[in-house]
């Protein structure tokens, strides 16, 4: 009977145990506007997460939302045309982001508060437009994605104070640079497989290795705090999900099943857990998920 | 083929209606016969058009024409994936739609005569071309509007943020046209909330309320400035203004005009956005026996411009906005609303058609992106008799141009108008639509 009794016990402990991690592994809402929103990224400090929303049916504007109270200021309350794709250096001092100026035109705007600089970097004129960019952690430049020739779209390097930019990919779509938080890589997403595959290569555009290889669709990419991981949104399941890849191309593994959207992954600080937009019920709001 | 007067055009039968009738005097079994059984299914069988734009028109190979064999600087970067229709594909941005193709006829064959976003908007709005010296003829919900006569809803209904327009100049064909104004659409504004705007009431001074989050608070500001309003003072009002007061003072109206009255769930299915809230609330005025209803999915035509609504004019951006923005919201919201519209027993008699104002450049261009291709894109049709579940046409091997003939907006507009009951002969009445061959592969 008494060994009956610690059985039971035992089971009920390990059934407490199971529906902890349950409990632990549900996603937290950070929002709950519904807004559809982009392209995050971790202020300098850690303490805010900085993001893309659509308040306005007809701008498109930065947001921060601190970690703690997830209170929430635009970035630049006064923009009157749209922004997006933010990224802080690792000090903070510099930041890049992308403006609407003009008819289906986008430039790369770099603020540099050490030199009190702010450029704006419009390669093309008019009907082009700069996709996405990242600044290096230590501040030095800033990398971005511009077609300049037939069906291609290339990675360019950029000094933070302007000058000439360096072309540094070419035969393929290229898009969403993401240097790695040691500065020493990029991640990027390019069609140089035939589809939308995540790559990586040297901060100088060397060694182009593809990390992932299916028939539809691998984009976004973000590092692990550690440098050893890349989140990255897929919809090889038919639908938008948060997967995981090791650096090395290895380990791959789905993170979120959510049957709705699921997409823009950020790490958090603690390299467990990551920051998305997930769409629930039609809204899409930022939340936070457990990797494993 | 029979015709009469100036009036070319053709139902499925490729008969005109009038000289079947004159025909039919003569050799009415003869005549009968010739006429497919369809053409009668078709003829008058729809109660509602709900018409869909996409203004800035999305591209055709990354949506419902892939050629995933065409060389990688016109198929472009996305897949294909197998859809409810043995042998057919989408991309893979269009997942929803693409376990739904037996709901819907698509057609790869449309091709239009015009360019540049504000003619070709007029030529699918209207048919014909726009330009100085050249009379705009009406809107196919101006026809509608006036075939269909007073209603206690404007017959002619426009879900957008207002009228159609690029940077540099509106639709002309988006309403009236030469009828004037008294057939211009009755404009609705529907936020991603799903809150209503009517623009006509900004025109009436004293009347600052805009934004009618539900009917009670409507109701109420309503009835406050009904009993303010005097006599002398409504008269002095422009013809948008009164259709729009004597509008929101019908309860009835307001009522389809309120989507709170829906299930939480629902709203959701269509997702928080303009363009699905505008479905949901086309799905109520079709209810409400509205007979036109035309939705737009955005006012500006481009993609990426200050103040401007996200259309889909992807000159820039074309591979990045699509996966990311544009196809999800569409892909959700319109899916909802074929669900919704079949599981209400609405699509009996009414009949979805929804299209943009042409294709995209099949080859990519320097910009990465894909510019304006009037030679070949497509459009979805469902309803009011059509037979779903089947691609009408077909385009060549890189989507430069159709294989098969080729669907202009005239057909197009007869198509709709004949579903509508605005035969060849009503046509004539009205002066409109001399031209156009009815799409008889629909029925």
């Amino acid at each position: 009977m008494h060994r009956y009794l610690l059985i039971l016990i035992y089971l009920i402990f390990q059934f407490c145990i199971a529906a902890a991690s349950s409990v632990a592994a549900e996603p937290r809402r950070l929002t709950n506007d519904g807004h559809l929103k982009s392209d995050l990224v971790l202020s300098a400090d850690r303490s805010k997460l900085i993001y893309s929303i659509q308040e306005k049916f007809n701008l498109i504007q930065l947001r921060a939302i601190d970690l703690e109270s997830l209170e929430s200021e635009l970035v630049h309350p006064s923009a009157n045309t749209s922004e997006f794709s933010y990224s802080p250096s690792k000090s903070g001092e510099v930041i890049c982001f992308i403006r609407n100026d003009g008819n289906l035109h986008n430039a790369v705007v770099i603020e540099n508060k050490k030199t009190s600089k702010s450029i704006s970097h419009n390669p093309g004129g008019g009907f082009a437009a700069v996709r996405r960019a990242t600044t290096s952690p230590d501040g030095s430049h800033v990398i971005f994605s511009f077609p300049t020739r037939d069906a291609e779209q290339q990675l360019w390097r950029l000094n933070v104070d302007g000058g000439e930019p360096i072309e540094l990919t070419k035969g393929a779509l290229d898009t969403y640079p993401r240097f790695s938080p040691n500065g020493s890589l990029i991640a990027f997403a390019s069609t140089r497989s035939g589809n939308f595959d995540i790559h990586v290569m040297s901060k100088n555009g060397q060694g182009i290795l593809q990390l992932t290889d299916n028939p539809t669709m691998d984009t976004r990419p973000a590092w692990s705090p550690d440098n050893k991981q890349i989140a990255f949104t897929s919809n090889r399941e038919g639908n938008y999900d948060i997967y995981v890849i090791d650096a090395d191309g290895t380990n791959e593994r789905q993170v979120t099943t959510n049957t709705e959207k699921d997409d823009f992954a950020i790490w958090h600080p603690n390299g467990r857990q990551i920051f998305v937009v997930s769409e629930r019920n039609g809204k899409n709001d930022l939340f936070l998920v457990n990797v494993d | 083929m029979f015709s009469f007067g100036k009036f070319k055009s053709s139902s499925c039968s490729g008969v005109s209606r009038r000289a079947f009738v004159q025909a039919g005097a003569a050799l009415p079994l003869a005549a009968h016969l010739a006429m497919p059984e369809s053409a009668y299914a078709a003829s008058g069988r729809a109660k509602s058009i709900v018409f869909v734009w996409l203004w800035g028109a999305p591209s055709h190979l990354d949506t419902f024409d892939p050629k995933p064999e065409a060389p990688q600087n016109y198929r472009g970067p996305f897949t294909t994936i197998p859809t409810a229709l043995p042998g057919v594909r989408f991309t893979e941005l269009v997942p929803k739609l693409a376990s739904r193709a037996d709901k819907f006829a698509l057609i790869r064959s449309n091709i239009t005569h015009d360019g540049g976003h504000p003619g070709a908007g007029t030529y699918g709005f209207t048919g014909y071309r726009e330009g100085r010296g050249i009379e705009i003829q009406p809107s196919w919900g101006s026809i509608v509007a006036r075939h269909h006569g007073p209603s206690a809803l404007p017959p002619y209904m426009m879900l957008g943020n207002g009228i159609p327009r690029d940077v540099v100049k509106l639709i002309d064909g988006y309403g009236g046209g030469d009828w004037g104004q008294a057939y211009d659409p009755f404009i609705v504004k529907c936020s991603e909330l799903g809150e209503i705007d009517i623009p006509a009431l900004k025109l009436v001074d004293g009347i600052t309320q805009n934004r009618l989050a539900s009917r009670q608070s409507l109701q109420s500001q309503l009835d406050n400035i009904q009993s303010s309003v005097t006599a002398d003072e409504f008269d002095k009002w422009d013809y948008k203004s009164k259709q729009a007061f004597t509008l929101l003072t019908s309860r009835n109206a307001v009522r389809a005009l309120d989507l709170t009255e829906e299930s939480v769930e629902l709203r959701q299915d269509y997702g928080q956005s303009s363009f699905g809230q505008s479905l949901l609330l086309a799905r109520r005025l079709v209810e409400a026996r509205v007979p036109f209803i035309n939705v737009n999915w955005s006012e500006y035509v481009e993609a990426y411009t200050p103040n401007t609504d996200f259309g889909w004019d992807t000159h820039i951006r074309n591979f990045d906005l699509l996966p990311s923005r544009h196809c999800p919201i569409f892909d959700r919201a319109f899916s909802a609303f074929l669900d919704d519209m079949f599981d209400r027993g609405l699509m009996d008699d009414t009949l979805v058609v929804c299209m943009g104002e042409f294709g995209r450049t099949p080859r990519i261009n320097k910009r990465a992106s894909r510019d304006h291709w009037p030679g070949c894109y497509f459009s979805l049709w469902s309803g009011a008799g059509v037979k779903t579940g089947q691609v009408i046409g077909a385009s060549d091997p890189k989507a430069e141009k159709p294989i098969t003939r080729p669907i202009e907006p005239t057909g197009v507009g007869v198509t709709m108008m004949d579903c509508m009951g605005i035969d060849s002969v009503a046509r004539a009445e009205l002066n409109v639509l001399p031209d156009g061959e009815f799409i008889h592969e629909l029925f």
